[in-house]
């Protein structure tokens, strides 16, 4: 009988083993498959020797961090900070600036218009939202151009104030998210509001907003993420304006023919450096990330 | 009779545009070199004389007080225009920044004046192989003054984005830097650029451990000998730009016609073939003494790797890798040769080249013409051509730079003279076509098979390049 049930049992359990081992083989090759290329980055920009079709260096150095920042010659003269041909610290600084400046002002942006496309009502309100959806669609870099023009008439061409105007003027089309999530909040708080004398700018900014804290979290995140990441405009719009650069384009102008010899290991440790705040950030806020995404999604 | 007055004319004509120059710098606002900032329609100038170069230009001492005077006047009523201020932007590689920021500081204390104040930001976003694409990309955010491949002045004349040499600097350009340099500047007739380093294509570099100095002619046994060594011999035969060479020697038809866009290449033919074979033939030693292609590395970082670690002991490159070279294997056991010969057709021929050099252009578009006709001038000239071979290494294209005793005893120098007859001009050889199409597949299939190709195969690979070359030209 003992027996029995413990043929049962093992049968059973082999069976639950069996397809445990299965997905856990089917889990580790795809894990190494998405950490391969992460962790050839990290060790290569540990790496002292300009060789790169080894995974594992054989000289270990630090070398390359420091020289993102103070860098020196082929021939190990140092370089002053004025004429490095790779000013990172700038560049980092840059983007920085932008990220955050239109971080804040598509945030703003995004969270008024969709409040007013969810609460408000309208007469244009329906071919509005169409129109933002289909506008939407087109990449942004397409009017490049014109763009960059209609900035050199303002005199804000190659200026990262112009970068940050660019990035949030086109903020506005991303209203989806949030107004799907303002569309779970319940109207009869705004009514609530309404009776007590609230303006619609009141409720916005009292009643709304305090509740909607993952779909801020989540607006400010894509939206800072975008301008760190864009290479294809910024590239477009600083043109030769080294010292305007973003990472993006600077790290790209060290993979040219002319550098890549002395400076793919640079490279590679620039690479690291850019994405150390940004996973930082998304640990801290992942929560509220979540939250957002999930939130937004339900239909209204 | 007839041809003799047109000639006289010109002479003439010649005269007078000189003194009209000088006579123009000394008074308004209507500089002698203003005429260089119009966009240039080819075959206008009235100083040509029908060659490629224009020899019968007179030389006006730039250097002399009495020049430099005017000169200062003619930057002082262009700044007039602009409160008296002039800020010019100047593009260079950003190896090349910190030595060209210093001759720039040279220029600005020579042509000093307090009537205005002179400003040029020095600017390395975009090296010499890039700057002519920028600059016709958006020429009014290009750089006034620029450093360039000699190849992209065609592309750049036709955009109209490159300004004509400065009537007052043009006797000077053509009568003191080398010829062949002259005439790469030289479209139709019209001298566009300022030659400044004469080393934009390649030789050899070979570790003087391996082989002797006699032991360099023969690429085959310099193959054999590597091979001995444990060591290869590096050369990109599937870099379109080296592996043209072959073609080249076979005495290929290359050739292209940038007024129509018009590229030749007769590939499919027995010469064609022949350099095919000769190819095939280097290619069987693959991994035995040569090594054919860089892989995914690019020619610049596997050359360093391959120094560095050892395994190479000649490379087909340029003046560039120099240095990189010497500090791998130790600045006494480089040394340097024009190419090898190879087998083609059962006999041992000179390999040929692309040859070419580094130039200054000024742009159309550059709001302060004049002033940037006298920097592109004042990099150019002969005293800074050897300071930047002192400091930079880079060999000069001015006569008298190139007879200086250090740069005589320079190896490479000497190397790129001994090429030169084998080197051929990039701007009238090829146009983009010709990189578009890949004609490297040959050097691509040899290295894959190991040279194992019939030439039934080859022949179908050289004809499916011409083919695309032709299509490209119709389209």
């Amino acid at each position: 009988m003992t027996n029995t049930q413990n043929t049962m049992k093992t049968g059973y359990a082999a069976k639950r083993q069996a397809a445990n081992i299965a997905i856990y083989i089917i889990l580790t090759v795809m894990v190494i498959v998405w950490l391969f290329p992460i962790v050839w980055l990290i060790l290569r920009s540990f790496s002292a020797d300009g060789a790169y079709n080894a995974i594992f260096p054989s000289n270990w150095t630090f070398d390359n961090y420091i020289r993102l920042f103070n860098d020196y010659d082929a021939a190990g003269n140092p370089i002053s900070q004025e004429d490095m041909p790779f000013p990172y610290g700038t560049w980092i600084l840059n983007t920085f600036i932008v990220a955050v400046c239109s971080a804040v002002v598509s945030t703003l942006i995004i969270l008024m218009i969709s409040y007013a496309f969810s609460r408000l009502r309208f007469k244009s309100r329906k071919a509005l939202l169409n129109c933002g959806l289909i506008l939407g669609m087109f990449p942004g870099f397409m009017s490049m151009a014109a763009t960059y023009s209609i900035m050199e008439i303002f005199g804000l061409k190659q200026s990262l104030v112009g970068l940050v105007i660019v990035y949030s003027a086109g903020a506005g089309l991303g209203y989806q998210v949030s107004k799907g999530f303002f569309d779970t909040i319940p109207r009869s708080l705004d009514e609530a509001a309404k009776i007590d004398g609230a303006t619609r700018n009141q409720i916005f900014w009292v009643i709304i907003l305090p509740l909607s804290k993952p779909i801020i979290v989540y607006t400010a995140l894509t939206t800072f993420l975008s301008p760190w990441a864009d290479y294809i405009f910024v590239s477009y719009f600083m043109k030769a304006n080294k010292e305007n650069w973003t990472v993006a384009v600077g790290l790209y102008n060290m993979l040219d023919n002319e550098h890549i010899g002395r400076y793919f290991t640079v490279f590679c440790a620039g690479a690291v450096l850019i994405a150390i705040p940004i996973t930082i950030l998304f640990i801290i806020m992942q929560r509220f990330y979540v939250a957002g995404v999930t939130g937004g999604a339900v239909k209204g | 009779m007839v041809r003799k007055t047109k000639r006289v004319l010109a002479l003439a004509l010649t005269a007078m545009m000189a003194t009209s120059a000088l006579a123009g710098c000394a008074g308004g606002s209507d500089g002698g070199t203003q005429n260089s900032s119009q966009a240039p329609t080819g075959n206008n100038s009235a100083t040509t004389s029908g060659g490629d170069v224009v020899s019968d230009v007179s030389v006006v001492d730039v250097d002399s007080d009495s020049v430099k005077q005017k000169l200062i006047s003619a930057i002082a009523s262009e700044a007039a225009k602009t409160n008296n201020e002039i800020k010019i932007t100047l593009w260079c590689s950003s190896d090349d920044r910190s030595f060209e920021k210093k001759l720039v500081e040279d220029f600005k204390k020579e042509y000093a004046s307090d009537q205005y104040t002179l400003d040029v930001d020095v600017n390395s976003s975009y090296g010499e192989d890039k700057a002519g694409g920028k600059i016709i990309e958006s020429p009014g955010d290009g750089a006034d003054v620029f450093n360039m491949a000699d190849d992209q002045i065609s592309t750049l004349v036709t955009a109209g984005a490159i300004a004509k040499v400065g009537d007052i600097f043009k006797g000077n350009v053509v009568a003191n830097n080398t010829e062949d340099s002259v005439s790469a500047c030289t479209v139709n007739g019209t001298t566009y650029a300022y030659p400044k380093t004469s080393d934009n294509g390649y030789f050899m570099y070979y570790d003087k451990r391996v082989f002797g100095d006699d032991e360099v002619g023969n690429l085959d046994e310099m193959i054999k000998k590597a091979s001995e060594n444990g060591k290869s011999v590096y050369l990109n035969v599937t870099g379109p730009w080296y592996m043209t060479g072959f073609f080249f020697t076979a005495g290929c038809d290359i050739t292209y016609d940038v007024t129509t866009d018009t590229q030749v290449a007769t590939f499919n033919t027995p010469e064609g073939l022949k350099a095919a074979k000769a190819i095939c033939h280097i290619s069987e030693s693959e991994g035995k003494g040569f090594s054919g292609t860089p892989g995914t590395l690019g020619d610049n970082a596997y050359v360093q790797q391959g120094f560095e670690d050892g395994t190479l002991a000649a490379a087909v490159i340029g003046t560039w890798e120099g240095p990189v070279i010497k500090a791998a294997i130790g600045e006494e056991n480089v040394g340097a040769a024009k190419l090898p010969t190879v087998l083609m057709d059962g006999k041992q021929e000179q390999l040929h080249s692309f040859g070419g050099y580094k130039v200054v252009g000024v742009n159309t578009h550059s709001q302060y013409p004049t002033t940037s006709h006298i920097l592109a001038y004042y990099l150019t000239k002969e005293s800074s051509q050897l300071s930047r071979y002192n400091e930079r290494g880079l060999i000069p294209t001015n006569n008298k730079a190139l007879e200086d005793e250090t740069v005589n005893a320079d190896p490479a120098r000497k190397a790129i003279q001994e090429q030169a007859p084998y080197a051929h001009q990039q701007g009238t050889s090829v146009g983009g076509t010709y990189w578009a199409v890949n004609p490297q597949t040959v050097g691509t299939e040899a290295i894959s098979n190991k040279g194992n190709l019939s030439d039934d195969k080859l022949n179908e690979i050289l004809k499916n390049i011409v083919t695309q070359i032709d299509s490209a030209k119709k389209s």
